[in-house]
């Protein structure tokens, strides 16, 4: 049996409208969702269950995309734990998106088919 | 938050080291009205009704402050995602993506509201801290006070958060849907160190918008409802022209002091000699002239004149239009021979600036503004207003009669200090008439000259004249004279006729225009 954490998402977003339709999208597809309206709950909730994959914001209250990134980075180290891929949904430039360290960029207002591919690129589908 | 000081001390005295504790807006025109700017670590509030433009003002203040270097916060407490809010702006010049993430974020409270006031004004003074902010928005005050009812709890939340937020050198600016002088707005207000208020209304079917500095403690704004222009470009406020003369704000410097003695400078002529001799000369320099006349009399071709003779003498000129096209004007130049002339004149240095608006919908502050502009970069000498009347609907339409007066007066004291020479078209209304005649309107009474032009009709003929009405600085000869309009050479005046109101033997040439 495949372990929950193996397609769990960790969605940060600040905007309650735009977590909750990506969350219900995800768990649709039969993935698992965690959500937070900031870094600071977002590293939080991974220490906790540390997630397979990373969908957040850039620009966020108290701990912006990019400072929740090096975080989890840290973190990962520390706990041993395999480094999630991130994918940033930003109206940042991409640039900027870059230093972020994300391993993709979603710009937004982005197309929940394109969460949906993303998703089964990193995690599969599952089953 | 700012301590209070005496009223008039923000610009004014001590101005150099009040003017480093002001912050530029980045819109046109309201750091002149504000007195300088705003103040740093002021608590800014802007009201105004469903779109006005409170959204993209402080959206624009903030992208200024973000191109200055500073570290700017935009906080949405509005029922929108923020990637709608930036969509809206991507609409704009002053929108810059490059500087979205770092330094301007974009942020919604969504999640601290649905926590109370209080938990909001924690998150949102933390956010700022994390963000190192020093300019911080927060858009749609609305959303805040529908958290909590108390209007005390939403004083106290703005006390709070602009409090906090001055400490940590950041000024802020709050989007409030409200009317600035609605009463139940007062609690609010109190707290304030900058009010703006926003206006806009529907008049008959024209939407109007207009900018009221409320309040800005320590400081003079300029007084009054000033126009508002939302474009592509943003906003941008045009003071109110009566306004910005007294205070001196708003009004760039002008050239020198202006200490020559008009009536010992070389007068502003037509170079038509009967009609320059009328005048003893010329135009008093710095005066302001009526040219009044019957429809279709030839008042544009006389102004033609005046502008080309202000060329020839080397003088920069700035001809105001609203009723011809420039290709119109051309074309009457083209008629009278003074085509070539009028084309050599408006080309690239050739000293004419020609000015034209359609006379629809005008805003009279932004053709002041306009205008003031262009007489500073050309250094004009010469304004040919063509005519009076586009320009009194203009103000009358936004607002009541009364300000028409004031408005003239305002400008002719600009075009004075500038060291103008003015001449104003304006229409009578009788198109022939047996006898002169002239009503003192308020408008002659502001003109320090006038001429008038009719058609007279004698022994069944229509004969154009002209007479010198008035001239306030200098002598004139009194009395009618015939005037053509020749195919070659526009407008010639002939001499006096030893019997008045008879012509004499000399008659116009067959090549004249109308005859």
């Amino acid at each position: 049996m495949e372990t929950p954490e193996r397609f769990l998402v960790l969605i940060v977003e600040d905007e309650g409208s735009i977590a909750g339709v990506v969350s219900a999208f995800v768990e649709d597809l039969g993935y698992h969702a965690m959500v937070a309206p900031h870094g600071v709950a977002a590293l939080e909730m991974a220490r906790v269950r540390w997630p397979a994959l990373v969908l957040t914001d850039y620009m966020m209250p108290l701990m912006s995309g990019s400072r929740l990134v090096a975080e989890l980075r840290a973190e990962a180290v520390s706990g041993g734990h395999t480094m999630p891929p991130i994918i940033l949904m930003s109206a940042v430039s991409p640039g900027l998106s870059e230093l972020a360290g994300a391993d993709v960029v979603l710009p937004k207002p982005f197309d929940l088919a394109q969460v949906e591919a993303l998703l089964e690129r990193f995690l599969g589908r599952p089953a | 938050m700012m301590s209070d000081q005496p009223p008039g001390q923000g610009a004014g005295a001590g101005e150099d080291q009040g003017a480093s504790l002001l912050e530029p807006t980045g819109v046109p025109h309201l750091d002149d009205i504000l007195g300088g700017g705003l103040p740093r670590g002021a608590l800014v509030i802007v009201a105004g009704p469903p779109g006005s433009g409170k959204t993209t003002l402080a959206n624009q203040m903030a992208f200024a402050a973000a191109e200055r270097g500073r570290r700017v916060l935009v906080l949405s407490a509005l029922s929108e995602p923020t990637s709608k809010l930036l969509d809206h702006l991507r609409g704009f010049r002053f929108f810059n993506q490059n500087l979205i993430g770092d330094p301007l974020q974009f942020l919604s409270l969504e999640h601290f509201l649905r926590q109370g006031l209080e938990a909001t004004s924690t998150g949102l003074l933390a956010t700022a801290k994390a963000a190192r902010a020093d300019f911080v928005v927060l858009d749609g005050f609305r959303g805040v006070r529908g958290v909590d009812p108390d209007p005390q709890r939403a004083r106290q939340f703005l006390y709070d958060v602009g409090t906090t937020l001055s400490l940590q050198g950041a000024t802020t600016v709050i989007t409030s849907e409200a009317d600035a002088r609605d009463p139940a707005f007062y609690p609010e207000l109190t707290t304030a160190d900058v009010i703006i208020g926003l206006h806009f209304t529907l008049e008959n079917v024209r939407h109007e918008r207009g900018l009221e500095a409320i309040k800005i403690r320590g400081g003079g704004p300029l007084p009054g409802l000033h126009s508002l222009i939302l474009n592509a470009e943003g906003m941008t406020v045009y003071p109110r022209l009566e306004v910005r003369l007294p205070s001196g704000r708003g009004m760039p410097p002008v050239a020198g002091d202006r200490p020559e003695d008009p009536g010992r400078l070389p007068r502003a002529t037509f170079d038509l000699p009967e009609l320059d001799a009328l005048l003893t000369g010329g135009l008093t320099r710095h005066t302001s002239t009526l040219l009044a006349g019957s429809p279709g009399v030839g008042k544009t071709h006389l102004a033609v004149h005046f502008a080309l003779a202000g060329i020839h003498a080397g003088e920069p000129v700035v001809f105001l239009g609203f009723r011809e096209t420039a290709a119109q004007l051309d074309y009457r130049a083209e008629l009278v021979g003074l085509g070539e002339a009028w084309r050599a004149a408006l080309a690239s240095r050739g000293g004419l600036t020609l000015l034209r608006d359609d006379p629809l919908e005008l805003d009279p502050d932004q053709v002041a503004d306009r205008l003031l502009g262009v007489l500073d970069r050309t250094g004009a000498q010469r304004l040919v207003l063509d005519s009076l009347a586009e320009l009194e609907e203009a103000v009358c339409e936004r607002s009541t009669g009364k300000r028409w007066r004031n408005y003239l007066v305002a400008l002719l004291a600009a075009l004075r200090a500038r060291g103008v020479t003015l001449l104003v078209v304006t229409e009578t209304p009788a198109a022939i008439a047996t006898d002169l005649r002239f009503a003192a309107e308020a408008t002659a009474v502001l003109a320090e000259n006038v001429l008038l032009l009719q058609q007279i009709a004698e022994h069944g003929q229509l004969r154009r004249v002209l007479a010198v009405v008035k001239t306030r600085f200098s002598a004139h000869t009194a009395g009618l004279r015939e005037f053509v309009i020749t195919e070659s050479h526009g407008v010639r005046v002939w001499p006096a006729s030893p019997d008045h109101p008879s012509w004499g033997a000399e008659s116009p040439p067959s090549t004249a225009l109308g005859r």
